[in-house]
């Protein structure tokens, strides 16, 4: 019998992957870590966001998204299959 | 600012209450949850303003090179009710000012790109806008913002965390819910940051009782982004190059300001 955990565990590292992979940038702006205050005074001109991270972040992302992707992937395997 | 602090509060609120309720009813859950906050917002307050001082290599503003900045800045200050902030320049590479820190204890700091292209109208527009996040407590606000954000998600992920068989799907399903959950608190969070762009705008209309000024400081801004971005262009001639200003929803959604022209608009209005 499979959890209702098991099965969100599933589905919503699933969907964060995906938006992991698919909008590195705009999920890393939603983080805390880049929040408000940051983005104000970095890179960019007054009164925009500019890039307030170097090429590599979106990247990083990504990896975190696959990672996430890979693990989702292994809990369906060994709960489902 | 009622509104903002409801949205905010609501949210803290929801946080406090889930752990109180999963993790015992007991006073020592609610003094971790008062103190914890105060501290994670107090930490990210202060590191943050030190941070972002030493982030751009500002330097305070010498008051007789910039003699006039100093003096509007005082008359700016005592208009709006508040104390002169500490005034600081940096070398940013781009045309930028930003305020930090709180009222009675703020500070601004102007890129030195940006006094060289603004005229002194334009620059007065720029300052008592940022002058308004200091009266407004606008960089208070968004500390306590993310402070939230992160108190929720913590909160989220630990429910999740001491509510399951610890195997390995607990585990995982605790870090994407707190995710998931920070990220969508900090929708509003950016929703209100926008929000007080707009307050900010409009209160340095009222300051220097006319929004055209920082109208067309930011347009001169956005013009100058844009030739930038035309000539990258031409350099690069790549088709795959997206530039523009048709932002997606979720581009919008996810940004600390609105979009340069609604606020142009606005200040003319």
């Amino acid at each position: 019998m499979v959890g209702v955990r098991e099965l969100l565990a599933v589905g919503l590292g699933v969907l964060l992957g995906f938006a992991l992979l698919a909008k590195p940038k705009e999920m890393l702006l939603l983080s805390v870590f880049v929040g408000p205050t940051q983005r104000r005074r970095h890179g960019g001109e007054y009164g925009s966001d500019g890039d307030p991270f170097g090429a590599w972040a979106p990247w990083f992302v990504r990896v975190v998204g696959l990672a996430c992707l890979l693990v989702a992937g292994y809990i369906a395997y060994t709960e489902f299959l | 600012m009622a509104i903002v602090g409801t949205i905010l509060f609501a949210f803290y609120s929801v946080a406090v209450a889930a752990a109180w309720f999963f993790f015992g009813q007991s006073q020592s859950i609610l003094a971790i949850a008062i103190v914890g906050s105060i501290l994670l917002v107090g930490a990210q307050y202060k590191i943050g303003k030190w941070a972002a001082l030493r982030s751009v290599g500002a330097e305070d503003m010498d008051e007789q090179r910039y003699s006039r900045i100093h003096q509007r800045v005082e008359a700016l200050s005592r208009d709006m009710g508040i104390k002169k902030p500490q005034l600081k320049v940096a070398r940013m590479g781009v045309p930028n000012a930003f305020a930090v820190g709180r009222k009675g204890a703020g500070t601004v700091v102007v890129s030195e790109e940006l006094i060289q292209i603004l005229d002194n109208q334009e620059l007065d527009g720029v300052l008592a806008h940022e002058l308004a996040h200091i009266a407004n407590r606008d960089v208070v606000t968004m500390v306590i913002g993310q402070g939230i954000a992160s108190m929720v998600a913590i909160v989220a992920q630990y429910i999740v965390l001491f509510t399951g068989d610890n195997d390995i799907a607990d585990f995982f399903l605790a870090i994407v819910v707190g995710n998931l959950v920070q990220f969508f608190v900090m929708l509003f969070v950016l929703a209100i940051s926008r929000y007080r762009e707009y307050v900010a705008d409009a209160d340095a209309r009222r300051a220097i009782g006319t929004g055209d000024p920082l109208a067309r400081a930011l347009e001169k801004i956005s013009q100058g982004h844009q030739r930038g971005q035309e000539s990258r262009i031409d350099e690069n001639v790549s088709a795959l190059c997206i530039f523009g200003e048709s932002k997606s929803l979720l581009t919008k959604l996810v940004s600390t300001h609105p979009p340069m022209e609604k606020r142009i608009q606005r200040l003319r209005s």
